[in-house]
């Protein structure tokens, strides 16, 4: 167990130098790399909870954004489920008014082709109703229908009241037309030259009579310038068959009220 | 056989005579510096590091966590001192494997230095951390009359620091210089891994120790 003092003092100093060179090489070096990992490190976690906490914040944003557009899809589904609503009845309403429309329609032309039919019915009858008739005449006297509907007209001419035979006075005076007298048969000339006559003397116009056949007018006698009508014939008394038939068609239970 | 490397003249620089002891301890010396040098030229700070950065990170992180486990405080004032303590030691044990080596750690003027290099170190740390006053105080805790029982006490400490690595790594050597005149085969081989554990115990033992020496330093009492 030797003790050398000048190893001693050398080893002293070795150790000294030794102490100094690992702290710069060794330990120095070393702690500043493991400092800079760890801060590296305590920053890459600082990063990582700001980035954490932008993530929940995205997150909380996103969930928000969600929500208020879940909200705006309930609002454009309830606004597409009111427009379908709303257009759902305007389609009711305007299919409604299309059937509506479409009935009127049809109901007119029921009622033209009711006019229409009546208008020949009346016709018809009219015409069948004078030829029995004018057979009836013929029959029971030597007569002839056609002239003794002429005479009628005449006297309905005659028995005019003042203010008819004014608006015909009027209506004739008016017109440079000739007053044209309408009847489905010829008329006798004696009759004519009668009926020119009760014209021209309750209108004191000089303008002439004209007589033509018309089948048009069904069955009767009708004088007639610038729209004004004076006339007599069946049409009068199919009138009243005319309503009883419309009343027959609007209600099928309806019995007819001519039956005497 | 010669077995105190002190008596092992080796070549002389003018009038100083370098001995086994100095010379190894220069090696030893060279080889940490130059390894330490060369590995923390290149650190990186990154998340993939070297290899031997990393057995480096290693060791100074087991000293520093050690001596933070002892301390109880920040490590880094007295990682320097106890690592180079500690590393130096464990070195020159080691290194008894290499052939013709002779450990600096087998010589007394080795194990004494170093161990008056604690005993030093732990005034010095002291004083460094609790100031003179507070640090020639703790020599008079609990009384006055317990002056000489530290005194003894540094002293003591420090004679069984040096001989006891001393006794050690000597005995090491001169067990194994026997086995190795008497069965030349397999047994000093068995001698030589024992030797290895001995001198890494003995390099942790006087590491610990001159960590709780100076623990207890700059430990203000009572704390």
């Amino acid at each position: 167990m030797e003790f050398d003092l000048f190893t001693f003092i050398a080893q002293v100093i070795n150790f000294t130098v030794l102490i100094a060179l690992l702290n710069k090489f060794l330990f120095g070096r070393v702690k500043a790399a493991m400092d800079e990992r760890e801060r590296k490190i305590a920053d890459d976690l600082e990063k990582a909870v700001i980035q954490r906490q932008e993530a929940e914040k995205s997150a909380a944003l996103a969930a928000e954004e969600l929500k208020l557009l879940e909200s705006r899809r309930q609002e454009m589904l309830e606004d597409a489920r009111n427009k379908a609503r709303e257009e759902e009845a305007q389609m009711k309403a305007a299919a409604q008014t299309a059937a509506e429309e479409r009935q009127k329609k049809w109901q007119q032309a029921f009622s033209m082709e009711q006019e229409n039919y009546i208008k020949a019915l009346k016709l018809h009858s009219g015409k069948f109703a004078w030829k029995v008739s004018e057979k009836m005449l013929r029959e029971l006297s030597d007569e002839k229908i056609n002239n003794k509907a002429a005479e009628i007209f005449l006297k309905k001419l005659e028995a005019l009241g003042g203010a008819q035979t004014a608006e015909f006075k009027a209506a004739v005076n008016r017109s440079e037309k000739p007053v044209v007298v309408l009847s489905p048969f010829v008329i006798d000339d004696i009759l004519k030259d009668k009926i020119s006559g009760v014209i021209v003397k309750m209108t004191e116009s000089k303008n002439k009579v004209l007589f033509e056949r018309s089948e048009s007018i069904g069955f009767g006698i009708q004088a007639a310038v610038e729209g004004y009508k004076i006339s007599w014939g069946g049409s009068e008394y199919f009138s009243g068959m005319e309503k009883e038939v419309i009343d027959v068609f609007k209600d099928g239970n309806k019995k007819g009220g001519y039956d005497g | 056989m010669e077995i105190n490397p002190d008596n092992m003249q080796l070549f002389g620089i003018g009038a100083i005579k370098i001995n086994a002891t100095i010379f190894y301890t220069w090696i030893v010396m060279a080889l940490l510096t130059g390894f330490s040098a060369v590995i923390t030229s290149r650190l990186s700070t990154g998340a993939k590091i070297p290899r031997w950065q990393g057995v480096l990170e290693v060791i100074v992180s087991f000293v520093s966590g050690q001596i933070r486990q002892v301390i109880g405080r920040d490590p880094w004032p007295y990682v320097p001192f106890l690592g180079t303590l500690g590393i130096f030691i464990l070195v020159c044990n080691l290194m008894e494997v290499v052939p013709l080596y002779h450990p600096p750690t087998s010589s007394l003027s080795t194990t004494a230095a170093l161990a008056v290099s604690v005993f030093f170190a732990v005034p010095f740390f002291g004083i460094m951390k609790n100031g003179l006053w507070a640090h020639i105080k703790s020599y008079f805790q609990p009384s006055f009359f317990m002056l000489p029982f530290h005194i003894i006490s540094e002293v003591s400490r420090t004679v069984s620091l040096a001989v006891r690595l001393f006794g050690n790594i000597m005995s090491e050597s001169l067990m194994i210089g026997v086995f190795l005149s008497v069965v030349p085969l397999f047994v000093p081989l068995v001698m030589q891994v024992f030797g290895l554990v001995i001198g890494v115990v003995q390099a942790y033992i006087f590491f610990t120790l001159a960590t709780v020496y100076i623990g207890s330093s700059v430990s203000i009492h009572g704390e």
